[in-house]
């Protein structure tokens, strides 16, 4: 009786680890395929600068714009139109080598 | 051996013997089974991670067609979502085959024929389904294909060993294969995010140079177009403290490489300017350890691909004894291929004075110099 009962626990136990392990793999499966399909989120960013002045803004990018561009924009100090000056993305420090 | 140790744990059995003298003979078993059959079980444990990479390979490859069909069906002309998915994926297929190198003659001729071909090609076809669209979209739409094009290739590759290696049961191809996925997966995250920026016209890595030569024109006091008849590039005069700069790029925003050796054959030859040196900017691969956004100057034409232009122009600069000299912004393949980072761009600043200086102290007052910005101009204009 106990020895059945040591049998049924150890294959229990068994059975668990192996659920265990299964979920872990398929999860980190899944977020390995999440991540390739759909990219990790970055932090684009616009800098909009003053050709007279060179006061700067910084603003997020924008459908439609590219480096050079005549913003929209104004410059608060000398109401000259701002130019897009640079387009880059922020990175996460551990991506950084 | 097997037949005989399972016949031993039979007679143990049968004989009601105890169940834990069994153990030694089962771990014994095991072992050997797993001697016998490690082929099978490293076949087993490789081909899982590797499907599981071509199946994330395979819904990347569908995500992008997918974005890129909706992209071109906001300009395309009145034809269904399948026929425009039809002519990316036929794209995505397109193959430029190499010529004979048998008779080196006139290869690079030849190389750049085909290559001018393959582009003007794929251009027409995205033009003819765009008819509504500027420029600039379309050579993005073509960019954006060409890195599809790339991803597909990678994922037929390793399809193609992976099924080898499963129908010969040969363990090696798969582990070739496995040792290369790390490297594999950075450079397909990166193609995958080149077709991103080029969908939304963000400027990437391989930008730098191009954006050297806008941010230089800024420094300059006075900036002339000059009209010309090369393709996709620009050729502007800069006046630079009295000094008189040439400055060429690809014409942006859109995504193209331009002519460059073209655009600097037209002044050397067609405008005869015989400048003092000629200075070319560009982003350079980095090697693991070096720091992204560092600077490495030298002598030579610094530019990438597959050598057809830097050829002409190392030729034309010999030709009428020309000094050649580089300036390389370092960065990883990814880095190059996926949206601009922060420490490129900071480098983008630093090169501009590296040009600035280089000019003072080699190019006199009322003198003249080339500086050319090389690399992909997406998101960068003149």
């Amino acid at each position: 009786m106990t020895e059945d009962l040591l049998i049924a626990i150890i294959t229990m136990f068994l059975f668990v680890l192996m659920l265990i392990s299964t979920t872990i793999i398929f999860s980190r499966y899944y977020k390995y395929v999440r991540e390739f399909v759909m990219g990790v989120e970055r932090g684009e960013v616009e800098v909009l600068i003053c050709p007279k002045c060179r006061y700067a803004n910084v603003i997020k990018p924008r459908a439609g714009d590219y480096i050079g561009k005549t913003a929209e924009l104004t410059c608060p100090r000398d109401g000259e139109r701002l130019i897009v000056y640079a387009m880059y993305v922020e990175r996460p420090r551990e991506e950084m080598r | 051996m097997i037949i005989e140790g399972v016949g031993l744990l039979l007679t143990i059995s049968n004989q009601g013997g105890d169940l834990s003298s069994i153990f030694p003979y089962l771990f014994w078993l095991a072992l050997l089974a797993l001697f016998l059959f490690q082929d099978y079980v490293m076949i087993w444990r490789y081909s899982y991670t590797i499907s599981g990479f071509l199946a994330g390979l395979n819904r990347l490859i569908t995500t992008s067609v997918t974005n890129i069909v909706n992209h071109v069906m906001q300009f395309a002309r009145a034809v269904s979502k399948e026929h425009v998915e039809r002519v990316v994926r036929d794209l995505m297929e397109y193959v430029v085959i190499e010529p004979v190198t048998l008779e080196p003659t006139g290869l690079i001729n030849t190389l750049k024929h085909l290559l001018t071909t393959y582009s003007e090609r794929v251009e027409s076809i995205v033009s003819w389904l765009m008819p509504n669209a500027n420029r600039p979209s379309i050579q993005n739409i073509v960019n954006a294909i060409e890195s599809l094009r790339e991803l597909n290739f990678i994922y037929k590759v390793i399809m193609h060993y992976f099924l080898l290696s499963t129908k010969y049961k040969n363990p090696y191809l798969m582990v070739q294969i496995y040792m290369l996925l790390p490297i594999l997966r950075e450079y397909v995250n990166a193609l995958s995010g080149a077709i991103n920026a080029f969908l939304k016209g963000f400027p990437i890595g391989d930008a730098a140079g191009p954006l050297v030569a806008f941010r230089f024109m800024r420094e300059c006091e006075s900036i002339t177009e000059i009209s010309h008849n090369v393709k996709d590039t620009f050729i502007g005069l800069c006046n630079f403290e009295g000094r008189r700069i040439y400055v060429i790029k690809a014409r942006g925003p859109g995504g193209t490489v331009g002519r460059l050796d073209e655009a600097v054959m037209y002044v050397l030859e067609r405008m005869s300017v015989r400048p003092r040196l000629i200075i070319t900017v560009d982003a350079a691969l980095k090697l693991e350890g070096e720091k992204t956004g560092s600077i490495a100057e030298g002598i030579g034409v610094a530019m990438g691909g597959v050598g057809v232009e830097r050829f002409n122009i190392e030729r034309i600069a010999a030709k009428y004894g020309i000094p050649l000299y580089a300036i390389l912004i370092k960065m990883s393949i990814p880095e190059a291929l996926s949206a601009m980072c922060k420490e490129v761009n900071d480098a983008v600043d630093e090169a501009v004075e590296r040009v600035k200086s280089v000019l003072k102290s080699h190019v006199g007052p009322g003198e003249e110099a080339v500086l050319i910005g090389v690399g992909n101009t997406i998101g960068v204009s003149q």
